[in-house]
């Protein structure tokens, strides 16, 4: 008799603070930088995997949004659907600054389909924004003299035609 | 200096963020910072679009030095793979545009969307039309002009989305995309600003998705429809059925969806119609819109098809037909969602479909399965509480155990 057993193995990961979260191994399949790791050790990974760049609170939203495309993803039936209720729900429920600390994780972490999703909410919230906006949203510095300003207006003068409204 | 965390990301992220933006506004990104100042030259997807740069006096030489500007600037080691490009108002010769697309037609494009109004001709470069890496292609027209003329020698080995909608003989496209799974194809009529006359379209037999809109039939011609797609999951077909219009098709075993738009002036043109159900047999879900349920009224006994996996059906009468809807319920084993519209205020049919005619088999007296334990909702659009119609509503309500809404919207 084959057994197959339905307890996944888990892999734990440790936060910045300390935090420790246990994730199956086919979500962490998905965090290209875990899974690395662990294809770098030779023995099984036993011990957490300590991550220096990201906190609990990404991590614990990462791994949420994971769990939930997985979920998603083995029920075929209405799996696009559900996942674009979802996708929008999590894009309305962030901040600026959490989706900036979640791309600078997700980042990190090398979850594509995740970062992918959160460029493309970054592009529609600064969309048809003044570049003082965009500024502020990134916290950019602008370190252009005036004179090295104008003169990039100059150049690409036709983009900024109609987009300093607000 | 100090750089804000965003700016230290690498510049593909970067980018990534850029692509989703229309062209005009990532380039303008680079008087954001020194930083940002050279970033959007590494995009690999440009959406360009003349709506935005038209006011003003001669806007359209400096459209035309814009997008010179942007092919030349781009740093070439970063090989353009989406490129979008919508000229609505653009008049310039279409040699510009011809000389924008060499410029973006490479190895490593792979989709390629035009949308152009251009009072021109213009023959797509053949590099483009055999572009062996080209996934997906969308030609596009506004109004009043058809700029894509001619297709010599078509060879998309990747393509595996097109969407025409012009007046375009698709069937070198069709004939030369091997392993096509996505198509959306919209033929306009003869009143249109052109008009070009399709005997025969083929879809290719690898189609996955099929949106066919035609209108381009004829009486006097013959049109012949061939849609050989055994691996078909979504139709959505909108057609004119004149008298020398011949549909044939395979049967379709993966089917999920299909909405059917079937105009018609005699009930000869449609005598396929009914064939087509049975091959739509094992859909999921049905929309008979318009005409199209008059098609299977055609005086001959129809036989109802059974639909054993059908979950959604949607049916448009024109007029209410207890026998008629309960032979269809009684083949549908599964069935959980019912909408019946009736087409009381608008006419979309020519009347040549009076009641008497309606021949319709005498439903089984048990109650259908799919009554009892399947269906949960119920719409019925333009509700008028005729005698038939209230009846019926009451059968479900007694009868449906396991309904759980019910929508009617009355008609005034």
């Amino acid at each position: 008799m084959s057994g197959i057993s339905d307890t996944e193995r888990m892999i734990t990961l440790k936060t910045v603070e300390g935090t420790l979260f246990d994730v199956k191994s086919s979500i962490a399949k998905d965090i290209k930088t875990v899974q690395a790791f662990i294809d770098d050790s030779d023995d099984d990974v036993t011990s957490p995997i300590p991550l220096p760049n990201v906190f609990t609170r990404e991590l614990s939203r990462i791994l949420d949004y994971l769990n939930n495309h997985h979920r998603f993803r083995s029920d075929i039936e209405k799996a696009d659907e559900e996942m674009a209720r979802y996708d929008a729900e999590f894009a309305k429920s962030m901040s600026h600054e959490e989706l900036k600390a979640l791309i600078l994780a997700a980042n990190y972490l090398n979850v594509k389909d995740l970062l992918e999703f959160l460029n493309q909410t970054v592009a529609d919230v600064i969309q048809n924004k003044s570049v003082e906006f965009v500024r502020n949203f990134f916290g950019i510095e602008n370190d252009y003299t005036p004179e090295e300003e104008e003169k990039l207006r100059n150049e690409n003068e036709w983009a900024f035609n109609g987009v300093e409204q607000d | 200096m100090k750089m804000d965390r965003i700016s230290l990301l690498p510049n593909s992220i970067l980018c990534d963020i850029l692509s989703y933006l229309p062209t005009k506004e990532a380039v303008s990104t680079s008087i954001l910072s020194s930083r940002w100042r050279h970033v959007w030259k590494e995009l690999q997807v440009l959406d360009i679009d003349d709506t935005t740069s038209r006011p003003g006096l001669g806007w359209e030489a400096r459209f035309a030095s814009y997008v010179n500007a942007i092919l030349a600037r781009r740093n070439a080691d970063y090989p353009i793979q989406k490129f979008r490009l919508t000229c609505y108002e653009y008049s310039e010769r279409s040699l510009t545009i011809l000389t924008w697309l060499d410029a973006v037609n490479g190895p490593y494009l792979q989709e390629l969307y035009l949308c152009l109004e251009v009072a021109c001709e213009i023959d797509l470069p053949e590099a483009i039309l055999t572009s062996p890496s080209l996934k997906s292609l969308v030609l596009k027209h506004g109004e009043y002009f058809d700029c894509y003329e001619k297709f010599p020698n078509v060879y998309l080995p990747s393509l595996k989305n097109l969407e025409l909608d012009g007046c375009v003989d698709p069937s070198k496209l069709l004939s030369g995309s091997p392993v096509l799974e996505n198509l959306m194809l919209i033929v306009p009529n003869k009143d249109y600003g052109c008009y070009v006359y399709i005997p025969t379209i083929q879809m290719p037999r690898t189609l996955k998705r099929l949106i066919f809109e035609d209108n381009s039939t004829e009486d006097n011609n013959i049109s012949h429809r061939v849609i050989d797609t055994p691996s078909l999951e979504y139709l959505y077909m909108k057609i004119i059925a004149k008298s020398k219009l011949q549909v044939s098709f395979s049967d379709f075993p993966n089917m999920v969806e299909a909405h059917l738009h079937i105009h018609h002036g005699r009930v000869e043109h449609v005598l396929w119609v009914p064939k087509l159900l049975v091959a739509l047999r094992e859909t999921k879900l049905l929309a008979l819109k318009h005409c199209a349920t008059e098609c299977l009224f055609n005086g001959v006994t129809f036989e109802f098809p059974e639909f054993p996996r059908l979950l959604n059906l949607e049916l448009d009468v024109a007029c209410f037909n207890t026998d008629f809807l309960l032979n269809f319920l009684h083949n549908c084993h599964v069935l959980e969602d019912l909408v019946v519209h009736v087409l009381k205020s608008v006419v979309y049919c020519e009347l040549y479909f009076h009641r008497s005619q309606f021949y319709v088999p005498a439903p089984p007296t048990m109650v259908s399965n799919c009554v009892t334990s399947h269906l949960k909702s119920f719409e019925f659009r333009e509700y008028e509480n005729s005698a038939d119609e209230r009846e019926f509503i009451e059968y479900l309500l007694q009868r449906g155990l396991v309904l759980k809404r019910v929508t009617i919207h009355l008609y005034y």
